[in-house]
């Protein structure tokens, strides 16, 4: 396990149910990072943009990101957008995490600079898969930047 | 016509014999002769003494012209007599002025009527005998009768018929007809009183050449002739020239003057044997003729003569009255007819419509045998008409002609030798514009005259030679009149030209409304479509925003329901287990339709990507993406004939044959199935009634599995619409078809179905070439 694992996963994602779910899948695959949630899109923000400046929020960058694409507000897709043009963010790998399949959707995505796309599939042993797939790749399998903090 | 007779004769052929060849120039106005039943005595002007007599003045006076020539009047009549007439020398004019006269110098010839007159510098003094039976010819109480009936007539039909009557009744003569001539003077009999015995003349037409030009000439001038038998022998002024001025007198006002012998064959030719006419004028113009004829010599007295010429010049004075009243009233038809045109054209959706489909037509505006609509390239007769083709090939001459709005001709023939086939229905032809652009019109057609014409002297001979000498018929004329108005009709009248135009600019106006209503439908139209193209669009985002948060609360009683199984297993039984399971099941069916119907409301909002598409490379791959369960459900698939490379987007055109090909192996229960697929031939689109069936190909993917009830045939491409139970025929949403139709649709084509139930079935699309 490479050093990645010390670092926080933020999960961007304003569905209580789907994080549920998210959770029981990263338990599955035991997870060692811990995992942050914003609700929001602001909330997202506020924690990538001002980090170190709040005592209560924690002090490091996250390792990746997963992004809820619809969300009420600020959405995914603005996030992402204003990350990926901040020098201090844009290197975070960010995986867009959406119900949409619509090809839409993906291209304005990896257009705005997303790292990743994937769709939320309803059955919950495919998600189990995906996670398991993600855990894998960014966690286990890639070298990710190295953040001086 | 108004020339002077001169001008139209020649003089030199005084004395000479008159034949078919000179008679246009005969000089008749100096015949030199007079007719014998009178006498004739010319006095110089100033000395008063005779310089010539007719040689018959002995014959009726017992005094030879010697006796007389170079003498006063004494020689013949007394001191009273004289004392009569010599007071009238200074007001002689032209017109003749009529004395009774008491011959005191001859014995047995008490009294004659002295008709004298001014002319060409002498007077004359034209004597006729008083006949034994002559009546009282004023009756002024039947006269005053005969006037209040042309007065009271409506027509000039009726007009004529009346005074035709009244001349019969003065005079005796056995026919007397109103002879009216049409503006190539020609002559058409309109009125008639005759004896029971004679043949009807009634409805005949006679040549413009019947009467020579100086003959019209004269009759202007002298308004009545009078040949009592036409078999008199002329005769001749003694001497035959005025010695004053060395040339034969003028005899245009002569009562007596001779006529042409051509003129009496012509009559004899008629078995005519006594004959007066009147000239009827109109504003200078010799309008028509009251002809009066006998059988037998019949000696009309001067007074009656006189009668009958106040009766012509009354009718010719009111005669202009009565054609305005008819024309007028036919004004009014073409008006009254014109007014319900007007109306029905407004009230009908196509104006078309309201000009042949209703009570009134175009046919009821004007006298005429046939008419035509060409509009649109549509063609509408009515009527006697020539050919559509024919109709056609008229509107195409049209067209090349300098365009105007009314168009008219009385002899199209003449214009156009392709007219000549069309004669008998229209060679007259008065056509009006309906565009801006030649092309569409409305047509009048009137029939050719000769066709409606019967011919005078029809039975006769055309001329015989007898003693050398030649004779002249009116059949003689007849030859070389109807050469003339061949491939003529009835003449268009300038308020049927002007009725025409008010015609057409009342449907130019009709369809400016009719164009701009339109416009205003089309502009309303586009308002519309831009709105449904919006809220398609809405649909669209609709679709995909409800499929996206349907989604989400779907996924979380998905997820729940797993997590339940798998954490609380334990507690359920056997049943609570099942009925999770089946909640997951549901909520994957739920994610499937919400799948189709994202996926078709993006097929509506995605543009095509067109290129050039090998169909048969196309088609193999599809093949190879279902080659698994063509395996597993044994099925073969056959392409017929290569298939074409057209211009279309790819992978939806392959999402189409997937579809297909997919519910043909689907539907079915045989052991082996067989799918067909291959081009078919336009005609499979002409006959669903496409337009332009050659603009697109035309494919098919044909099964031999459990077909579709004709019933069936549209439901099936309706979203969600499934014939048969879910876990039948390998499930699936029942969104196929509505996708593929949908794409089928982007490519401007058109996909449908044949199929009996039990008999396979068969898909068709079409693609448009022109995408």
């Amino acid at each position: 396990m490479s050093t990645n694992s010390l670092l926080p996963i933020l999960v961007v994602e304003d569905s209580a149910e789907d994080f549920l779910a998210l959770g029981r899948a990263f338990r599955k695959h035991a997870l060692q990072n811990p995992v942050l949630r914003c609700a929001d899109g602001d909330q997202a923000l506020e924690y990538l943009q001002g980090y170190g400046k709040h005592p209560a929020w924690p002090q490091k960058l996250p390792a990746i990101v997963l992004l809820d694409l619809n969300m009420p507000g600020t959405d995914g897709r603005m996030v992402l957008d204003i990350v990926k043009q901040d020098p201090h963010l844009h290197s975070i790998p960010v995986i867009m995490f959406s119900t949409s399949s619509s090809s839409r959707d993906v291209d304005d995505c990896y257009r705005l600079g997303a790292n990743s796309y994937l769709t939320k599939p309803i059955s919950y042993s495919e998600l189990e898969e995906k996670i398991r797939l993600t855990i894998a790749y960014w966690l286990e399998a890639s070298e990710l930047p190295a953040f001086h903090y | 016509m108004a020339q002077p007779a001169t001008s139209l004769t020649d003089e030199t052929l005084f004395g000479q014999p008159i034949t078919l060849t000179n008679c246009d120039r005969e000089p008749i106005h100096i015949p030199g002769t007079v007719q014998p039943y009178g006498f004739a005595l010319c006095l110089d002007e100033a000395s008063r003494q005779i310089v010539q007599a007719s040689d018959n003045v002995e014959a009726h006076v017992g005094i030879s012209v010697d006796q007389l020539l170079g003498k006063g009047l004494e020689r013949l009549l007394g001191p009273a007599q004289l004392a009569e007439v010599q007071p009238l020398w200074p007001t002689l004019s032209e017109m003749p002025r009529l004395l009774g006269i008491r011959l005191d110098y001859v014995l047995g010839k008490p009294l004659f009527k002295l008709i004298m007159h001014r002319h060409d510098e002498l007077v004359w003094l034209e004597f006729e005998p008083l006949s034994g039976q002559e009546a009282i010819p004023l009756d002024l109480v039947a006269l005053n009768a005969t006037m209040s009936q042309m007065l009271a007539a409506p027509t000039v039909l009726d007009f004529c018929q009346h005074a035709v009557e009244e001349v019969r009744a003065l005079t005796g003569f056995a026919r007397v007809g109103m002879y009216r001539f049409a503006p190539d003077e020609s002559g058409e009999m309109i009125a008639e009183a005759k004896r029971a015995d004679l043949d009807p003349l009634l409805g005949l037409h006679y040549p413009a050449s019947d009467i020579p030009q100086q003959a019209r000439a004269m009759y202007l001038k002298n308004w009545l002739r009078f040949i009592p038998d036409v078999d008199y022998v002329p005769a001749p002024l003694v001497p035959v020239r005025n010695p004053s001025t060395g040339r034969p007198p003028d005899m245009t006002y002569s009562v007596l003057r001779s006529v042409s012998p051509i003129h009496i064959q012509y009559l004899k030719n008629m078995g005519v044997a006594a004959t007066m006419t009147i000239s009827i004028v109109q504003e200078g113009r010799l309008w028509g003729m009251l002809m009066c004829h006998h059988d037998s010599p019949r000696l009309v007295s001067y007074e009656v003569r006189e009668m009958c010429l106040f009766i012509g010049k009354t009718f010719s004075a009111l005669l202009r009255t009565k054609e305005q009243l008819e024309q007028r009233a036919y004004e009014l038809h073409i008006q009254q007819a014109q007014a319900r045109l007007f109306e029905q054209v407004s009230q009908q959706a196509n104006f078309l419509d309201g000009l042949h489909r209703q009570p009134t037509t175009l046919l009821d505006v004007f006298e005429c045998g046939g008419a035509a609509i060409l509009f649109d390239d549509e063609l509408i007769t009515m009527g006697n008409t020539p050919t559509q083709a024919d109709i056609r090939a008229l509107a195409l001459w049209l067209n090349q002609q300098a365009p105007q709005d009314v168009f008219h001709t009385d002899s199209y023939a003449q214009l156009n030798p392709a007219g000549r086939s069309l004669r008998a229905t229209a060679s007259g032809i008065l056509a009006i514009t309906l565009a801006q652009e030649p092309g569409d019109y409305i047509f009048w057609f009137r029939p050719e005259r000769l066709q409606t014409v019967t011919w005078a002297g029809k039975s006769e001979k055309v001329q015989k030679m007898e003693d050398g000498q030649l004779f002249l018929s009116p059949r003689q004329s007849f030859a070389a009149w109807s050469q003339e108005v061949e491939n003529t009709a009835a003449p268009w009248q300038a308020l049927e030209l002007t009725a025409a135009n008010e015609l057409r600019l009342h449907i130019a106006d009709v369809r400016l409304r009719i164009f701009n209503e339109l416009q205003a439908r089309a502009a309303s139209l586009s308002r519309l479509n831009l709105e449904l193209t919006r809220s398609n669009d809405e649909l669209d985002s609709f679709a995909y925003v409800a499929s996206h948060d349907l989604k989400e609360p779907l996924r979380g009683i998905h997820n729940y329901s797993i997590f339940l199984l798998e954490d609380y297993a334990a507690l359920l039984d056997e049943e609570g287990v099942s009925r999770l399971q089946t909640l997951v099941r549901l909520s994957q069916r739920m994610e499937s339709l919400i799948d189709s119907l994202l996926q078709l409301s993006r097929v509506g909002r995605l543009d095509l990507e067109v290129q050039p598409t090998n169909l048969n490379q196309l088609v193999a791959e599809v093949r190879e993406l279902l080659q698994p369960r063509l395996e597993q459900t044994h099925t073969r698939v056959e392409v017929r004939h290569p298939l074409p490379t057209i211009m279309a987007d790819a992978t939806r055109l392959s999402e189409v044959f997937n579809n297909l090909i997919s519910n043909a192996l689907k539907y079915s229960q045989k052991s082996e199935r067989l799918v067909v697929i291959g081009e078919a031939t336009a005609s499979k689109l002409a006959a669903r009634g496409v337009p332009n069936p050659d603009d697109y190909h035309v494919f098919y993917v044909q099964d031999d599995g459990i077909g579709i009830d004709a019933r069936h045939h549209d439901m099936i491409f309706r979203i969600f619409k499934r014939l048969h139970a879910q876990d039948k025929f390998g499930g699936g949403t029942g969104a196929g078809l509505a996708i593929a139709r949908k794409m089928v649709e982007k490519h401007d084509g058109e996909l449908w179905v044949e199929s009996v139930l039990g008999q396979g079935a068969t898909f068709y699309f079409s693609i448009s070439k022109l995408i």
